[in-house]
């Protein structure tokens, strides 16, 4: 659809969001973090499969999910979002 | 109402502050309440439909235009052109990203979930329920 040029997986800082994501109350059983800035750091795209998303809909997942990154993600450009339910 | 609550709040420094701050919220609030009521199918997007600034909202332009949203009953705001807007709209819909999606005054989503819904015929199907397609 459009072209990434570069992915870079497990920068400290997307490794300090994915165990962010895993601890938390979602208790994930899918969780993967790319950083698809190219370079920058600040934009990301995140795959999570949760139990906790299995009876609400794509709206509600990704609010848990920006309630999770509250105080992240206001500092990142971009944010690609895959929720998914386990 | 709202008179009584400005002769009844006791400034001091600090709650002058949080005061001016909600006023200036609830003014924002009202303004995007009316935009998003300004039209059937309104997104709130980085540029315009002709010049999108930023990809995901070129994508959810292409998205929406290929489903064939009639242009009379669309409208889209440039966040970028006014920095409270692109602050506001974040807080009013509870959504971090832009762009955001209202089709009839209801929160659809931003780009992944109508680059999904639109993958899993969910959009078209939304779309032809709120009746908002050009007219065959």
């Amino acid at each position: 659809m459009f072209k990434i040029n570069k992915v870079l997986l497990n920068t400290p800082y997307s490794k300090q969001i994915h165990s962010l994501i895993s601890t938390s109350n979602l208790k994930p059983s899918k969780c993967v973090v790319k950083d698809i800035s190219g370079g920058c750091g600040s934009m990301f795209e995140i795959h999570i499969s949760s139990s906790m998303f299995n009876n609400i809909n794509k709206v509600k997942q990704h609010k848990l999910v920006n309630d999770l990154l509250k105080d992240e993600i206001p500092k990142w450009h971009g944010l690609v979002l895959h929720t998914n339910k386990d | 109402m709202f008179n009584y609550l400005i002769k009844k709040t006791v400034y001091t420094p600090q709650n002058k502050v949080l005061f001016q701050r909600r006023f200036l919220s609830d003014v924002m609030r009202k303004s995007i309440q009316g935009a998003v009521e300004s039209a059937p199918v309104v997104l709130f997007m980085k540029g315009t439909p002709e010049f999108p600034a930023c990809r995901f909202s070129k994508l959810t332009i292409e998205l929406l235009s290929q489903q064939g949203v009639d242009p009379a009953k669309f409208v889209a705001f440039n966040v970028l052109e006014d920095p409270e807007l692109r602050n506001g709209i974040k807080e009013f819909s509870e959504w971090p990203t832009i762009p955001q999606l209202y089709v009839n005054k209801e929160f659809v989503g931003g780009c992944d979930i109508i680059t999904e819904m639109s993958k899993n015929g969910e959009l078209a199907d939304l779309l032809e329920k709120e009746n908002v397609l050009v007219p065959q």
